[in-house]
């Protein structure tokens, strides 16, 4: 096996797993998920020489990760305007019993439902992935500030909608 | 303090990045602030929430299109190992051209006045004209009518067959019901004149036993009477 294969298997082999379960956060699905672990790798793969060692590894490849699961999100947004009522009854009746899941992921995972997507990404990003105000602003696109005020912003929603709630996404 | 800038210091505070002071001047906000307060909470909530996840293991069938090998991934980083898919299907594409050339080769397709014939590797080969093959059609239309006619009628007399033995079975068992039956009131007939001498013999004894009891009882009163008499002529 090529050197540089190796390199690639080892590298995926050792965020992989971190990036699903990001991507299960992010989406509340199994499916949507591994949709963003392919798309994130693919693209990490393209622009693995773009990379140049300025700040962490893992922060470059959460950027990638943000982008792709916020494209993604926003693409089956549009999908579920069309598909509303049908969505819904989805929702409803089929809490994904496919997924092995712990009855604490589940909740978890409802809970993050309850925000919407920014500010599901900013607690992820900070509580889950434990990166810096100014690593997340970059991967965001923001200013620190910015960065901090969301995530108090969105622990402020948390507070307003109890579990098991549904809040309006934007 | 504001509660604005209190939050904004909520993260530092819980990690301990903050100096003396301005940790003095958070907690002294916090004990006065509900809102705060309770945003801290939550703070800590979130974090806990956070570290109760249980990581989830990517699933098996997940096919992994950023491996090299995987179906449909790409291979490695060189010009030259991207041919590899390619050449993985080689063999199969050479294996069909090959059968391909091999069937097309043997096939002939010879044509005359008459007719023509589709055949693969004969050299001799009947050509068969238009009124022929209507001929040939109709005689395989009689025989088939022919065939299915047979085939009706050795099913209908299956049917019969099976019809006539179900009939002989239901007779048969009617039979040896009615057999039973008739046997079951011989025994009946039996016990009931078994029991009916027995009655009469019970009778029988009764009688007797009354009848020696009646002639005691007279001859008890005949000898009463003498005594009586004989009583009476002494006085």
């Amino acid at each position: 096996m090529k050197g540089s294969e190796k390199a690639w298997l080892a590298l995926v082999k050792r965020y992989e797993n971190r990036v699903y379960n990001y991507a299960l956060r992010m989406s509340g699905n199994a499916d949507d998920a591994l949709d963003i672990v392919q798309d994130t790798f693919m693209a990490v793969y393209r622009n693995l020489e773009s990379y140049r060692g300025e700040g962490a590894f893992p922060a470059w490849l959460f950027r990638i990760a943000v982008f792709r699961s916020t494209d993604l999100l926003r693409r089956r947004h549009k999908f579920s305007e069309f598909f509303e009522e049908l969505i819904d009854q989805k929702n409803d009746n089929d809490p994904e019993p496919h997924l092995q899941q712990t009855r604490n992921n589940r909740d978890i995972l409802n809970r993050l439902q309850t925000l919407s997507n920014d500010s599901r990404q900013i607690v992820e990003l900070k509580f889950f992935q434990h990166f810096t105000f100014e690593e997340i602003a970059g991967q965001l696109g923001i200013s620190s500030n910015t960065a901090k005020s969301r995530l108090y912003a969105a622990l402020k929603k948390m507070r307003e909608v109890a579990p098991g709630d549904k809040a309006i996404r934007s | 303090m504001q509660c604005s800038h209190c939050e904004s210091l909520l993260m530092d505070y819980d990690s301990g990045a903050l100096g003396p002071l301005e940790r003095e001047s958070v907690s002294r906000h916090l004990d006065q602030c509900d809102d705060c307060a309770s945003q801290l909470a939550q703070l800590f909530e979130v974090q806990l929430m956070a570290s109760r996840w249980q990581d989830e293991r990517i699933p098996a069938f997940h096919p992994r299109r950023y491996l090299p090998f995987e179906p449909g991934g790409f291979a490695g980083t060189t010009g030259f190992s991207n041919w590899g898919p390619l050449l993985a299907t080689l063999p199969s594409v050479v294996a069909v051209v090959l059968a391909l050339v091999l069937v097309l080769s043997r096939m002939e397709l010879p044509v005359n006045t008459d007719g023509y014939a589709v055949a693969a590797d004969v050299s001799d080969v009947d050509y068969v004209s238009g009124e022929q093959l209507d001929q040939r059609l109709e005689d395989f239309e009689i025989i088939q009518n022919e065939r299915l006619s047979q085939a009706v009628y050795q099913l209908r007399s299956r049917q019969i067959q099976q019809i006539e033995s179900s009939q002989l079975l239901l007779r048969t068992l009617l039979e040896v019901n009615r057999q039973e039956r008739y046997q079951d009131m011989d025994k009946l007939m039996v016990a009931w004149v078994q029991a009916q001498e027995q009655q009469s013999v019970s009778t029988e004894q009764d009688l007797r036993y009354l009848l020696a009891k009646q002639r005691e009882d007279d001859l008890r009163l005949r000898q009463l009477s003498s005594a009586i008499r004989q009583v009476g002529n002494k006085q």
